[in-house]
């Protein structure tokens, strides 16, 4: 039997009486890569928000099994700010070091292998105000990574990011998927959450569909985009999915 | 010039400036870096209200304008967690209102008001030994207090949200911070004035931030800064006999001025050689 990571029980959320999140019920096992896909307003980031613990006053049930890395969508800071990429990453294991204590030999090695990994080595002395959109994109996955987390959650990683970056971060995330780690992740990119994750949901309030990615039809997407978009090809193909405004 | 260091109310003046300029120097880097530059401001004018009221009821004004600067703090602390109130808006209200109940206070006050100006613009015959061992005080926790959570207001200035989600225990440090922010106001005020105040808790920051790489570097070089202009705004104030308030800002402000020079022609400079 896999191993249950996430399990969400009448997830409700409201804020001032309106209804941000309704009923959402799921279950996300070890190794899985699932993908959330909404249009804009459907609750994706407000989900992911709870399950890193950011957001507290939801009701329902929600159980975590094991250690969360989250890769947030926009990192808001002053590109002047005088501080480098490696201390970027350091504080992805701050929880590990704590108040008054330094960070040992063994946190920067840290630092210099999953920056290697993730390809980015060559920039650990850099100011992070001079990094590209990727390559901060990548910096903030890394931070997610050294504490090796059990889950890693990334809420549109592709914001702001052109679309060779783009295809190296799917890559990377598809390289950690298949090493066993669980990925939930948040996306407008319909057809590469699609190729990628091995389970889609999709959100707008409530929970319309969670099923195989394989499995996915125009049906589903329509219930939740309805009119905003048309769609073009599918059916256990990568969906090509445009905005009628393209 | 030995002369100056002959008197003793000169060598306080002085000891004063300096260490005054060194914690708010310190303090200008998170200030800048956070852009809540307004704190120093509210902190200040509400320190004047605290004065005001002290001077009317013949109170001990470090000690009266001390408790109102931690209750400005934890007022903003705690109104601006409610997140419909933004905490440049908190400020705003109680700078004013603090204000307002100063010049209420003064007014109510029969008679003359020696003190005010001092209070406003600084004086160096104001500062006596109490303040010097005050300031030294307060120049020590506020490095004790960088040097110990050296990591944690890194985070916290750089992205506070984000550091708070890796564990970060930003609000400890935000409610500390704006404490020690009022305190180091309060006991500046005698030497350096409740209207220029902020120009030291901005400026020595600024300049820092034109050219450090770490937040380190920036911390040492607006210290130096700050200090520098301590030490010379006080020396030019007793020279040509003007309140040392004043001096220590225009002194400051000429740093930063020959700093953004320097800075422009290096980036000039930069661009020329490498395309």
């Amino acid at each position: 039997m896999r191993e249950k990571m996430i399990s969400v029980k009448d997830l409700n959320y409201k804020v001032e009486d309106n209804d941000i999140l309704k009923f959402i019920n799921f279950d996300i096992y070890k190794n899985d890569f699932v993908g959330i896909i909404g249009p804009n307003g459907a609750g994706k980031s407000t989900l992911i928000k709870i399950l890193i613990g950011e957001i507290e006053n939801y009701s329902g049930e929600i159980e975590i099994n094991g250690k969360i890395g989250y890769v947030p969508q926009k990192d808001e800071f002053d590109k002047s700010f005088p501080i480098r990429a490696f201390e970027v990453v350091l504080m992805g294991m701050y929880k590990d070091v704590g108040l008054f204590k330094k960070y040992k030999k063994k946190h920067y090695n840290k630092v210099k292998s999953t920056m290697k990994m993730l390809g980015i080595d060559y920039l650990y002395n850099r100011n992070v105000g001079k990094l590209s959109g990727g390559e901060y994109q990548r910096l903030s996955l890394a931070r997610a990574l050294v504490s090796d987390p059990d889950i890693l959650i990334l809420d549109e990683p592709e914001a702001g990011v052109d679309s060779k970056a783009q295809i190296k971060i799917y890559n990377i995330l598809e390289e950690l998927s298949k090493k066993g780690m669980t990925i939930i992740l948040v996306s407008h990119d319909i057809s590469m959450v699609v190729k990628k994750a091995n389970t889609v949901m999709c959100l707008n309030k409530t929970l319309h569909c969670h099923k195989n990615a394989v499995d996915m039809t125009a049906e589903d997407l329509k219930k939740i985009y309805s009119e905003e978009l048309e769609l073009l090809v599918h059916i256990n193909k990568p969906l090509k999915v445009v905005s009628k405004n393209d | 010039m030995i002369e100056l260091f002959s008197y003793d109310f000169m060598i306080y003046a002085i000891l004063a400036s300096i260490l005054a300029s060194f914690s708010a120097s310190l303090l200008s880097n998170y200030i800048v870096l956070k852009k809540m530059e307004f704190i120093g401001e509210g902190a200040a004018h509400t320190a004047f209200g605290g004065i005001a009221l002290a001077i009317l009821f013949d109170l001990n004004v470090d000690f009266i304008s001390i408790i109102t600067a931690i209750l400005f703090g934890i007022s903003i602390y705690f109104i601006s967690k409610k997140e419909k109130v933004n905490e440049n808006s908190v400020i705003g209200m109680l700078l004013s209102f603090s204000m307002a109940l100063g010049v209420i206070f003064l007014y109510l006050k029969p008679g003359y008001t020696p003190e005010l100006s001092s209070y406003l613009f600084g004086d160096i015959l104001m500062v006596n030994i109490e303040d010097v061992k005050i300031l030294s005080l307060v120049a020590l926790i506020i490095l004790s207090f960088i040097i110990l959570f050296n990591k944690e207001l890194k985070y916290y200035a750089y992205n506070s949200k984000m550091a708070k989600n890796f564990g970060v225990p930003t609000n400890l440090i935000n409610f500390i911070f704006l404490i020690i922010v009022s305190i180091v106001v309060v006991t500046s005020v005698k030497i350096i004035g409740i209207i220029l105040v902020t120009s030291l808790l901005i400026t020595p920051g600024v300049i820092g931030k034109l050219f450090a790489k770490s937040l380190n570097q920036m911390i040492l070089i607006s210290s130096i800064s700050g200090v520098f202009a301590g030490f010379f705004g006080i020396i030019i104030a007793y020279f040509i006999n003007i309140p040392p308030g004043p001096s220590i800002v225009v002194t400051l402000f000429s740093i930063f001025l020959i700093s953004y020079l320097i800075n422009y022609i290096r980036a000039k400079a930069f661009v020329k050689k490498h395309g």
